[in-house]
């Protein structure tokens, strides 16, 4: 019976993924990745690790993808999605994915670790379990890692702030979308400038907003 | 043999849980449409049936045999998709809900859940939270100015209330110990939550309002600024698919403020089976977002996220802060 899910989840995972890559429309492909991420959640489940595969859902399903197709229908990325990103990359992206290839055969051949990975948990880890060995036995490394989070969090909200003050010039208010980086965008606190308010006391045109913000796409 | 008998369980309480919340939604418009009608002074529909009762079923054999429109350059497979992704999220948020002490039926045991997971709080709120991707593709695939905006609006306003609704119940998780939702409630004998946690509460009550968008934060469907916001393009049984998951997520919101704050199935008077008991307070609360939709008016966008990220979140903070002191 596991076995078979477990065919049936990695079939739909690689295949969803392949259709990340292939996808002519960067909303498809985002959409694909959004399946192949829950058919990862699912394996997490079959493998005995229900906090996982939640956590999975919850921080890549419901918070980045939604935030990448937020960005991806902000921003009219349609033509720039079927230019090149680096000219004539073909090759170099194919001796990349061979070195890939070659590593993780190495690895699964050699290391005789990764095979315990794959193994289901003995018993399924509760959640005081887990919180155990966050706060108390890797104290220090779970406290760097959000250390590190919050300085990208603080520098993303310095670079937004950047923006607000270049705001003082009007065209930049009629043009939200445009001649920004893509990143920066995604930080909750620029979400209210992007979209256009109706709000009588905030001075900014309102009915330029929709024309530019990607609801043409073709 | 073996596997039938784990199955069959499953099945049959599947398939209570998708009828009874594929019906549902009929008596709660006729309840809407009359709570509207008796707060603006007027009866409500009445021709139809006793006071109106079967309008539900006048409307809903309308909306079945409308005709099934799709806009001129939509994504039509994302147009087609969006309604179904729309409805299976808030359907799946119930395989964590119990419903009740397991019960005793000839001499075996069952329990009143699907799953009673241990992580049951958690996948709530992640699952429901995967049920804005319905309303991003329905505003995308659409290919419509109104559309897409109202599904803008509803991304930034899911994103920023999951924020303060998800920390508004770790108060609740500290008291209990645990993230299943049996131990939730079984931690409430003697007290709701509601008493150690007003604020929570609060912050979860007002964000979940916002994450079902209903009125004050129904911004996302604003009929006055944005025709009827991503769901403008939709019409016949692809538009009532839309409806139906409101509906559901609404219930689902109900059932977790009684689960949360109010005892869910405990203290039941000794006339009730808890089940029913559970379900009135949840009856009690689909009410009350009912009367606040014909109460309270619209807030403007900025004022929502402002109330989202400056008030609702640093309560939500406070309220795990005092939490913790309190138990320590």
């Amino acid at each position: 019976m596991e076995r078979e899910f477990f065919l049936l989840l990695a079939t739909v995972a690689t295949g969803s993924g392949f259709l990340v890559v292939v996808a002519k429309d960067p909303i498809h492909s985002a959409l694909a990745l959004v399946a192949c991420f829950v058919q990862i959640a699912a394996l997490f489940i079959l493998l005995g690790a229900p906090f996982l595969a939640v956590i999975q859902i919850f921080v890549y399903v419901g918070a980045v993808m939604v935030l990448f197709l937020f960005v991806i229908m902000m921003l009219n990325v349609r033509q720039e999605a079927l230019t090149r990103f680096i000219p004539s990359g073909a090759i170099a992206a194919f001796v990349v994915t061979l070195v890939l290839a070659v590593e993780m055969g190495l690895l699964l051949s050699w290391s005789s670790d990764l095979h315990q990975l794959m193994a289901p948990a003995a018993e399924p880890p509760s959640v005081n379990a887990l919180s155990l060995a966050l706060f108390q036995d890797y104290l220090l490394p779970f406290e760097v890692a959000s250390v590190i989070l919050l300085v990208a969090l603080v520098g993303a909200v310095i670079l937004a702030r950047d923006d607000e003050k270049a705001d003082a010039s009007p065209r930049r208010a009629l043009h939200p979308a445009q001649g920004r980086v893509p990143g920066r965008v995604a930080t909750p606190d620029t979400m209210p400038d992007i979209l256009p308010d109706n709000g009588p006391d905030t001075g900014r045109e309102p009915d330029n907003g929709p024309g530019t913000s990607g609801g043409m796409r073709r | 043999m073996e596997s039938i008998i784990v199955i069959l369980p499953l099945l049959v309480k599947m398939g209570i849980v998708v009828a009874v919340l594929l019906l549902l939604p009929l008596p709660l418009t006729w309840l809407e449409r009359k709570i509207a009608a008796h707060i603006q002074q007027r009866p409500g529909p009445m021709r139809v049936g006793w006071h109106g009762l079967l309008q539900p079923l006048a409307d809903a054999i309308k909306l079945l045999t409308k005709e099934d429109h799709i806009p001129m350059d939509a994504d039509r497979l994302l147009f087609k998709m969006a309604p179904v992704v729309a409805l299976v999220p808030p359907f799946v948020v119930f395989v964590a809900i119990p419903f009740g002490e397991p019960v005793q039926i000839f001499g075996s045991s069952y329990t009143l859940a699907l799953s009673d997971m241990n992580v049951g709080l958690l996948f709530i709120l992640a699952v429901s939270g995967i049920g804005v991707f319905g309303v991003i593709l329905a505003g995308w695939a659409s290919n419509s100015k109104y559309a897409v905006l109202g599904s803008l609006r509803s991304i930034a306003q899911m994103i920023s209330y999951e924020i303060p609704m998800g920390f508004s119940v770790i108060g609740v998780v500290m008291l209990a110990g645990s993230m299943n939702l049996s131990d939730i409630v079984h931690a409430q004998d003697g007290l709701w939550n509601i008493v150690y946690q007003p604020i929570g509460f609060f912050v979860f009550f007002v964000a979940g309002l916002a994450e079902a968008q209903r009125i004050p934060f129904d911004l996302p469907e604003a009929e006055g600024d944005l025709g009827a916001g991503y769901h403008t393009e939709y019409s016949g049984i692809r538009f009532s698919l839309f409806m139906l998951a409101e509906y559901v997520v609404m219930v689902v919101l109900a059932l977790l403020n009684a689960l949360l704050f109010f005892g869910g199935w405990l203290g039941a008077p000794p006339f009730l089976p808890p089940a029913l008991w559970l379900l009135l307070k949840t009856g009690f609360f689909i009410w009350v977002f009912m009367w606040f939709r014909f109460t309270f008016p619209r807030y403007r966008y900025d004022q929502l996220m402002s109330i989202g990220w400056k008030v609702l979140l640093p309560l939500s903070l406070l309220n795990i802060l005092i939490s913790g002191i309190f138990m320590f």
